[in-house]
């Protein structure tokens, strides 16, 4: 089967992370390792591209982050941990009925054309 | 790790966005590199294959800068337009930098010193197209009354320069150090600190023109005001050229990698 890469990702990569961040907090790494893990190997995401898609969410106030503490002593990069906000979850909900309906029109189309 | 910082560096520097904003990027994005890298590592590969899967995985610097962009809000990325011309320029602009040993006060002093002459023609400028307007109007002052408000608003612009540059080096540099919410209240602390210092200083004005009655008063008030608009332009704009390159600089270099 073909990887899904490039725009067809890019157009619904907000969706994902939202229905990611819905099984609970995580940091942007994490956030691709689900994602990796739930596309079953076929999503060809360039993990860059995750932090734009996050930033754009918090800024709507679909998701917030936090900055997570390092132990006394230990240095480097901190990572941000983001959640889903409540109005992130009905955001969530929607795209994904507007996603069902679209999935419905579409493949009864294609059905219907074979 | 140096090749992950310089790809996140070629990523991040050319985003006109705030100096905080950048460095939640430079961060987040280093984490993730690193964690990839890490990864890599545990699976068995070499230090150089592990930075080069990584960077592979995190995708194109140039795809990755647009969309980074795109994430920033307009009304952000306006007032930072000026930064890139502005790092051209650092060489130019190392004189004003803080020298080791310096005093707050007397960098502040220092830099009041460079800042206000240079923009002296801009002054003149402006006060000449508001007294030629007015004088146009059959309102224009005498030269002595055009030499006093100049006068007035050059002293009040060196004192308000002045206290901003000492708050920008001291206080708030100090307070950046207990955490983000803090340095948040500080930088708004800097902005009402230069306001009250605006107020203070038109106040000075007025007191000059009070106590030298003018036949002219309602003259005087318009300049006052247009002048008082135009002012914290003139003292932001250089105040964020001066410490936006500093403070860049400064914050990424104390991104420590490695323990």
């Amino acid at each position: 089967m073909n990887e899904i890469s490039g725009d067809t990702l890019r157009g619904h990569l907000e969706m994902m992370v939202l229905a990611v961040l819905s099984h609970g907090e995580a940091h942007g790494y994490e956030i691709a390792r689900r994602l990796e893990e739930h596309g079953s190997g076929l999503l060809e995401l360039k993990e860059g591209t995750l932090y734009p898609a996050l930033y754009r969410l918090e800024e709507a106030g679909h998701i917030r982050g936090r900055w997570e503490e390092k132990p006394t002593g230990i240095r480097g990069p901190r990572r941000r941990t983001y959640r889903l906000t409540p109005k992130g979850l009905r955001e969530l909900a929607l795209r994904q009925e507007s996603w069902r309906r679209f999935v419905n029109v579409v493949g009864g189309i294609l059905e219907a054309a074979t | 790790m140096r090749q992950l910082k310089v790809q996140v560096e070629r990523v991040v520097r050319p985003v006109r966005a705030s100096i905080g904003r950048k460095m939640q990027m430079r961060e987040e994005l280093l984490g993730h590199l690193e964690a990839g890298y890490q990864e890599g590592l545990a699976n068995g590969l070499k230090e150089e294959d592990a930075i080069r899967r990584a960077l592979e995985r995190f995708g194109s610097p140039g795809v990755l800068r647009a969309e980074l962009q795109a994430s920033v809000p307009v009304v952000e990325r306006v007032p930072y337009f000026v930064l890139p011309f502005h790092a051209r320029s650092t060489e130019a602009g190392q004189p004003l930098w803080r020298r080791d040993d310096e005093s707050a006060l007397r960098r502040a002093w220092r830099l009041c010193r460079f800042v206000l002459p240079s923009c002296l023609p801009y002054f003149a400028g402006v006060y000449a197209l508001l007294f030629g307007y007015l004088a146009a109007s059959g309102k224009g002052l005498s030269l002595s009354e055009c030499a006093r408000f100049m006068a007035a608003f050059y002293v009040v612009s060196l004192a308000c320069f002045f206290l901003y540059v000492v708050f920008l080096d001291e206080v708030q540099q100090a307070l950046e150090t207990a955490g983000s919410s803090v340095h948040r209240i500080a930088r708004i602390g800097g902005w009402c600190l230069l306001a009250i210092a605006l107020l203070m200083g038109s106040g000075a004005s007025i007191w000059l023109i009070a106590g030298n009655p003018s036949p002219h008063a309602h003259v005087s008030w318009q300049i006052l005001v247009a002048a008082s608009v135009l002012m914290p332009a003139m003292l932001v704009c250089p105040a964020i050229a001066l410490t936006a390159d500093r403070k860049r600089r400064e914050e990424w270099e104390n991104l420590i990698l490695d323990g």
